[in-house]
């Protein structure tokens, strides 16, 4: 957040100033109005209960959208977070499921190796970094097509996961690895109190550490950054291996809070993820966005789409007020490039 | 064909012109005229008012005060509809044409001739040469503009203009992206179209080129006329005078040349340069001459590892010999390098200028313990630099793109220069810069020279190199043609052997 613009007298800087100041926050008025409008169409909007169910839902989600965002901070994009993440939580599950936690003798059978599910959350974590990092290496040193890279293992991974988890569920996940998924300190579940802690450490590496400034300096010019002596391909590499890590931190927060886990667990998370960056203010040109954005785009859509839950408005009707919504944040987003431009 | 305007008959008059947006006057009663036949130079630095003025002439600003003449008839406003039927054309600073379309396409662009429903391509030839041939331009009709150098682009721009039956032509520094001998040849068809009467206003950076090929020049400085009246009045150091207000010093000395050999190229080569050599001391700034196309820049990209990389050779920094792999890396090893082209390869849009000033030495502020930044500290370093390197900007957080282009040049010195490096090359650091912002990078340099980094100036201009440098290498045809030692030679006989 750029609060701190110092302004001089001249009135076209101020107002620069100004404007870009309401761009920053304008998520925020937005959100407030939309749960203002939520609260009158149904009181029980602002109830514990929902508000806690909100946040609930919007924790895996929120792990894909921070995961995206770093992504399009460098001007890539990856399409394979939601499939990453399924992966994981089906090899995940495998690898915690053991006969003495079964329910069901199905999944148990194959790897019931008696791990520990400290053990299989590692593996979960480092097999998805690893995804990502291939994705990093193709797309930034033998830069192939970041769309094209990240389809292609989006789909590999789709057919990885229904092979591995032999399209079944997989029940008997041990309560240890579900107590952030599931429990609550008091009327906040831990998963959201994780999730905020999770947007305060990106916040602070986007702030103030080298890696963060370089995301933006190469999100923004990548050959403008190269030139000023930043290893550009490393830093795309460590965007990519940061996105899987955090579709990683997804899976392990959705089998928590589900306590199961198959190639079903999850559908159309991933263009919510990139709507609700977009909607917090993350170019899809590269180099802007914030992590306070982002999250106000999170909470923008979790609330959108539970508000119209709670007023049962068909899912039909939902999916067409959603693109509607990622349309304008779409348009937000070309007139914000193009108002940079214009002061050339 | 062309409309021959009688001598005493004044094509456009602007007087009074007054332009404000919001509290920001930029011009105040600037009055402006061009008389048939005439080449009208507007010079001023950058911020001075030229482009304003420009865009009242050709409609594109409504001027807040003033009224402007044209054939007899008052208008205190024009439109660009209007501006072009009054026979006001402009040449923009960047030439756009459809690459993809020949030549005849582009001239008759939105107005081909057809035959029913089908482009009489017959017809479009036929005339494009006529256009052509009216200018003097001998290019085939049917050659993709594509294909065309940028100075054939721009005749094919006037030519085009041309049928238009212009009274007046803006050429909006036209001879930026030019070599010597290209603009001799624009130079030529501007003479050749002022004998029938039409008359140019030509806004250019370069006081030599004003002095030559103007007949009067107006100054402009603070939005006001600083001075007005014929060419042969003003010296070059007049000029400067009157753009700049008071007089800086234009002359940059260094001292401090050591014998250390900071940079030593070896028979490095590019697909364009050949078997450059060249020891590079600590404290000496040696200047290339090269004319455009000679592959200079990529030659330099190719050293950095920016893009491309040499063919062969051996590059040995402080006598340790290294092979390249990166721009890091080079800075690592001690040398920096400054594009010419800043848009490209050194800007990065919509960050302050903050982050473009410090986002080359990032690691000095890194915490011990935190591996976090030192923000204080590097506000206080930024603000350090601003003041030193003077750039002129509304705060440390505004947008870089909302500076001029002077003052993003020189917040771009400021990164470099802050990394503190052994050796420097600097490409074309001048380039579009106004000449207050020129003078302080000259003396930046200079101070960076005494202070014992060796430097690598490459520069479009030859004056820059004679006052700036020690040695002056001349490249032409890809290898070191000659070598001149500081004051063994005059701008004309550089002039004479970098257009040969």
């Amino acid at each position: 957040m750029q609060v701190e613009s110092k302004t001089q007298a001249e009135t076209r800087r101020t107002r620069f100033a100004y404007r870009h100041h309401l761009q920053n926050n304008f998520i925020w008025v937005l959100l407030v109005l939309t749960m203002c409008v939520a609260w009158f169409a149904n009181p029980r909007f602002l109830s514990a209960l929902n508000l806690s169910n909100i946040m609930l839902a919007a924790a895996p989600l929120g792990c894909l959208v921070l995961a995206e965002s770093i992504v399009l901070l460098t001007g890539n994009f990856d399409l394979s977070i939601e499939a990453n993440m399924v992966f994981v939580a089906i090899v995940g599950g495998l690898l915690m499921v053991t006969p003495e936690t079964a329910e069901s003798q199905i999944a148990a059978a194959q790897w019931g190796i008696p791990w520990s599910w400290p053990v299989a959350l590692t593996v979960m974590l480092a097999l998805a970094s690893l995804i990502g990092l291939l994705n990093g290496i193709m797309v930034a040193r033998f830069r192939m097509n970041n769309f094209m890279v990240t389809m292609a293992t989006m789909i590999m991974l789709e057919g990885m996961a229904l092979l591995v988890g032999e399209g079944r569920n997989i029940f008997g996940i041990p309560e240890g690895f579900r107590y952030i998924g599931t429990a609550k300190a008091g009327a906040i579940p831990v998963a959201a109190i994780f999730l905020l802690a999770l947007f305060a450490l990106v916040r602070d590496m986007l702030k103030s550490t080298v890696f963060g400034r370089q995301l933006y300096a190469v999100g923004s010019n990548r050959a403008a950054a190269r030139a000023a002596g930043i290893s550009d391909t490393q830093v795309i590499i460590l965007a990519y291996v940061l996105c899987g890590l955090l579709s990683g931190v997804a899976a392990f927060l959705l089998v928590g809070r589900l306590g199961t886990a198959s190639a079903g667990i999850s559908s159309g998370q991933l263009f919510l993820a990139v709507a609700a960056a977009v909607v917090g203010g993350v170019s899809l040109f590269g180099g802007r966005g914030t992590a306070m954005g982002i999250l106000g785009g999170l909470l923008l859509m979790s609330v959108i789409d539970n508000a119209m839950n709670l007023a049962q408005i068909p899912p039909n009707y939902v999916q067409i007020v959603r693109g509607g919504v990622i349309l304008l944040a779409v348009l937000a987003d070309a007139l914000r490039v193009g108002f940079g431009k214009r002061t050339l | 064909m062309q409309t021959i305007h009688t001598k005493d008959e004044t094509l456009i008059n602007a007087r009074a012109i007054s332009k404000s947006f919001g509290h920001n006057e930029v011009l105040k009663g600037v009055d402006f005229d061009v008389q048939p036949g005439e080449v009208h130079a507007l010079l001023g630095e950058n911020g001075a008012g030229k482009t304003t003025l420009l865009r009242i002439l050709s409609g594109r600003y409504q001027p807040t005060a003033g009224c402007i003449e044209i054939n007899g008839e008052e208008f205190s406003c024009l439109t660009p509809v209007l501006a072009q039927s009054l026979g006001i054309e402009i040449v923009p600073q960047l030439v756009e044409l459809v690459d993809d379309l020949p030549i005849a396409d582009n001239i008759f662009l939105g107005r081909w001739p057809t035959r029913a429903f089908w482009i009489n391509h017959d017809e479009i030839i036929n005339r494009s040469e006529k256009v052509l041939s009216q200018v003097g331009v001998e290019l085939d009709p049917q050659t993709l503009v594509r294909d065309l150098t940028y100075v054939q682009k721009q005749m094919v721009e006037i030519a085009r203009i041309n049928q238009f039956e212009p009274r007046v032509i803006i050429l909006d520094e036209p001879t930026a992206a030019l070599s010597v001998r290209e603009i001799e040849i624009l130079f030529e068809m501007v003479n050749r179209l002022r004998q029938r009467g039409i008359g140019f206003v030509f806004v250019t950076h370069y006081l030599n080129e004003a002095a030559r090929m103007s007949d009067r020049l107006t100054i402009l400085r603070d939005g006001i006329v600083a001075t007005s009246g014929p060419v042969e009045k003003f010296s070059i150091q007049d000029m400067v005078r009157h753009m700049v207000g008071d007089v800086t010093d234009f002359c940059s000395d260094h001292s401090g040349l050591s014998d250390e050999v900071v940079l030593a190229l070896q028979n490095t080569s590019t697909d364009l340069i050949h078997d450059f050599n060249l020891q590079l001391r600590a404290g000496e700034i040696v200047g290339l001459a090269a004319p455009k196309g000679e592959g200079v820049s990529e030659y330099f990209r190719a050293l950095c590892r920016l893009s491309g990389k040499l063919n062969s050779g051996e590059v040995i920094i402080k006598g340790n010999p290294v092979r390249l792999r990166s721009p890091a890396h080079a800075q690592r090893c001690g040398l920096g390098y400054l594009s010419e082209d800043r848009h490209q390869w050194g800007l990065i849009p919509g960050r302050s200028v903050r982050e473009n000033t410090s986002i080359g030495t990032l690691q000095k502020l890194v915490k011990r313990v935190s591996r976090h930044l030192d923000l204080p500290g590097e506000k206080k370093v930024v603000a350090e630099l601003i003041e030193k390197f003077q750039v002129t900007t509304p705060g440390m957080e505004a947008d870089i793109q909302i500076l001029s282009g002077g003052n993003q040049q020189k917040a771009l010195v400021a990164r470099l220069f802050n990394a503190r490096l052994a050796v420097y090359i600097l490409d074309d650091p001048t380039f579009g810069v106004d000449v207050k912002s020129k003078a302080q990078v000259h003396r930046l340099i200079a101070e960076e020279a005494s202070q014992g980094a060796g430097i690598i100036l490459h520069s479009s201009d030859l004056d820059e190199l004679l006052q700036m440098c020690d040695r002056i290498l001349l490249i032409q045809q890809g290898r070191i043609a000659h070598e001149f030692k500081r004051g063994e030679v005059s701008l004309a006989r550089l002039e004479e052997l970098h257009a040969s």
